[in-house]
This record gives structure tokens, sequence and C-alpha cells, in this order.
């Protein structure tokens, strides 16, 4: 059996255990920083 | 007996990611962006073609015709399965939104705004879940599903029933009906807040007051603010989410109720233990609307980003728009039964009434936070 199938599974469960409140705040938080950086391109309505 | 621990699995939210494989949320998102665009254009077609015709029609805002869309596909031709798991997203959508529209605040209005709205969600709470407790009784619901009710209606909808699904030990069943009975008010209160708003002659902050603390589940909340007026939906958003913020200390005290007289877990004796409680409940994205707004007091942003951060956030509205409508199957709503719909349009009705009386009396009377 490979080794690399615990190993991938712990990483799914960890990346399943985030919840959806952090990852949205994770999302906006890289869009919040393109802003900061002034590089976030112009984005219309 | 045995002592709430938090569990890993027990989230604070619904099943937001359903699917582990990426790829099955593609077919629900691109219909989200697809509802959502055409609710986007179906408003400026109806404008247009009222303008055409000399039409003197209601500028009927893309909210709701995101929205209607949305519930006409899934209440006609039905969403299939390929859709679910993206559609399922827009919990997501609309917490990123949230956190964007931060840049849109500067710290010191979020502090009086939010200490504003903090002590008429107390009177609100304190008055409207009594209300619903009193109504459940006389209606003969069991204990728990009065109590899920009176969190869902006082405090945050379905994620406040999700949260106090485990600390209070409720059945699936009871959960159920509180869940379709939030649903079903949040559609209601969608469709005549707004009308009856304008009816009144609330002012945008008096509107966005009274969305954020009288409509029960977040996205209804910023839709049903957005549909009255930009600035009303981002006012609502901000007292709403402060609502939220409280739902560690709500779910607290229930599940020491139920836990005292035995029919819940015991919280684990403690402070730190009660802190930890409070921790896990506690909607986390709230803490990334207000380091979006601290970044915006710090002035890293220029004019033009902020902008931009505006139309980010009302993007992902838009895609939690459609998603409201894509997920309200008025079937299944149906299918709950009369009473705790009841109980829930009672509890509609004595929120919308009590927070309707708390904002014109703190706003005209008092004059409270008028110009903030």
């Amino acid at each position: 059996m490979s080794e690399g199938v615990p190993q991938s599974r712990g990483w799914r469960e960890r990346v399943d255990s985030v919840s959806v409140d952090w990852w949205a705040t994770l999302v906006a938080g890289v869009i919040t920083a393109l802003a900061v950086a002034d590089v976030l391109p112009k984005i219309p309505w | 007996m045995s002592t709430t621990r938090i569990e890993p699995e027990e989230t604070l939210d619904e099943p937001t990611f359903t699917s582990s494989q990426p790829l099955e949320y593609v077919p629900g998102i691109l219909l989200l962006i697809v509802v959502g665009l055409l609710g986007k254009y179906a408003q400026i077609w109806w404008n247009a073609l009222a303008k055409h015709e000399h039409w003197r029609v209601p500028d009927i805002e893309y909210v709701l015709w995101a929205i209607v869309i949305g519930l006409l596909i899934t209440n006609t031709v039905g969403l299939h399965r390929i859709f679910r798991p993206g559609v399922q997203t827009y919990e997501f959508w609309l917490k990123a939104g949230i956190v964007v529209l931060g840049a849109r605040f500067v710290l010191g209005d979020v502090a009086k705004l939010g200490g504003l709205s903090l002590l008429q969600i107390l009177v609100d709470m304190a008055v409207a879940g009594t209300i619903i407790i009193v109504a459940a009784r006389a209606f003969g619901l069991p204990g728990k599903l009065g109590s899920l009710l009176a969190i869902g209606t006082s405090i945050c909808g379905v994620s406040a029933i999700v949260a106090a699904k485990g600390a209070i030990r409720a059945r699936n069943s009871e959960v159920g009906y509180a869940i379709a009975a939030i649903l079903a008010l949040g559609a209601v209160a969608l469709f005549v807040l707004p009308p009856l708003g304008h009816a009144i002659g609330l002012t945008d902050r008096e509107f966005g007051l009274w969305a954020g603390l009288a409509v029960d589940n977040t996205a209804e909340t910023t839709a049903t603010g957005y549909l009255f007026s930009d600035h009303a939906g981002k006012i609502a958003v901000l007292v709403k989410s402060t609502r939220n913020a409280l739902i560690g200390f709500v779910v607290l005290g229930f599940a020491l109720y139920w836990a005292a007289r035995g029919q819940a877990d015991e919280i684990a004796p403690g402070a730190k233990a009660k802190a930890e409680f409070i921790w896990h409940k506690f909607p986390k994205f709230v803490l990334g609307f207000l380091a979006v707004s601290a970044i915006a007091t710090a002035g890293w942003l220029t004019k033009g980003q902020t902008a931009n951060l505006a139309n980010v956030s009302k993007w992902a509205f838009l895609l939690t728009f459609a998603g409201v409508g894509l997920n309200t199957d008025i079937r299944q709503i149906a299918r709950t039964g009369w009473r705790p719909l009841l109980v829930a349009v009672i509890g509609l009705t004595v929120v919308a009434s009590v927070s309707l009386g708390i904002v014109l009396l703190t706003s005209r009377v008092f004059h409270w936070g008028v110009g903030a």
C-alpha cells in the first residue's frame, strides 16, 4: 500500500475541516491584499 | 452524564461545501453566475422596455430579479443534482462579500453603529424570544422546537439553529421544521419589508437597521436591505453581523437551560470551557470584516481600490441572491405543516413590529446615531 494515501487523506481532512467562514475570510483577504498592493484590476459593475 | 465537547465535524454553518471534488462545484457556480447576470440585465432590460413603451412601472431591482429567476427554476423544472454542490456555495459568496464590504466602513462607524444596534438587538431578542416561546407553548409545539424557533427568529436564522442543534440535543425533525419555517419567513420578509419600508417613509439608515434586526437569515437580510437601497443594504449587513456575533452567547444560554433539565449534554464547568463554546460558535467571517474595515480605516486603500472592493462585494452578493432563489423549494416548505409555520409567522410579525418600534424610537424620538 502506498504511503502517499494516508498523507493525502490527512491533507484532505485538514482542508475539509476548515469552515466556510475561514475560507470566505481567506479568499476575501487575498482580494483585499491585492487591492492594498494596488494590483487588483478594475472591477466593473 | 456527558459534557459537551467541541467536535471537529460540528460546524456552525449549513453544509456549504458538500463535495470534495472541486469540479463538482463548477456547474452550480456557473448556474449562479448565469442567474445572477440574468437578474442584473433583467433590471436594465425592464427599465429600457418601460421607457420605450412609456410605461409607468416601478424599478425592479436586480436583487429581486435574481431571486425570482432562481425561484422559478427550482420550483418549475427543478434543480438537477449536478448543480447542487455549486448552488449550495451561496453562503460562501455571502460571507466573502461581507468581509470585502468591510472596506466601505471605517472602524469608528462600525463601533458606533454596532454599539447602537447591539442595544437594539438585546431588547429585540428579549421581547421577541419570549413571545415566540410562549406562542410555541400555546400551539403545543415541543419545548426544544420552541427554543429553536426563538433562536432562529431572534438571532441568526439557519446558522443559529444548526449551531444550537447539537448543544440542546434537538431532534432532526425539529431542526428541519425550524429551518423550513425560518426560510419561509425569510422569503416572506424579502417581499414584504421593502415596500412596507417605503410606505412608512423610512430613511435608508432606518430601513437598514430594521432589516438587520428583523430578517432572520443573513442572505435574506442582505437581499432585503439591498432591495431598499445600496446604503440600506450595507447597514443591514453590519447590523446582522453584530447579531450573528451573539450566536454563541444565546446558544450557550439555551444549552445551559436544557442541560439543567437533564435534556441536553452538560457544558464542561469553568469559564474557559464556556469561552471555548462561545468561540466555537462565533461566526469567524465577522473578524475578517473587522480586519478589512481596519485596513480601510488605516488609509491603505486608494479611492479607486475601495470602489473596486465594493464592486467585488456586489458581485459576491449577486451570486448569493441567485442562490437564495435556487435554494428555496416552496413544496418542501409547504410539507412542514402549519403549526411551526404559524409560530414562525407570529415570530416574524413580533420581531418585525418590535424592531421597527425600536428603530423609530431610537432614531426619531431619541435621535441616537442620526447622522452616523
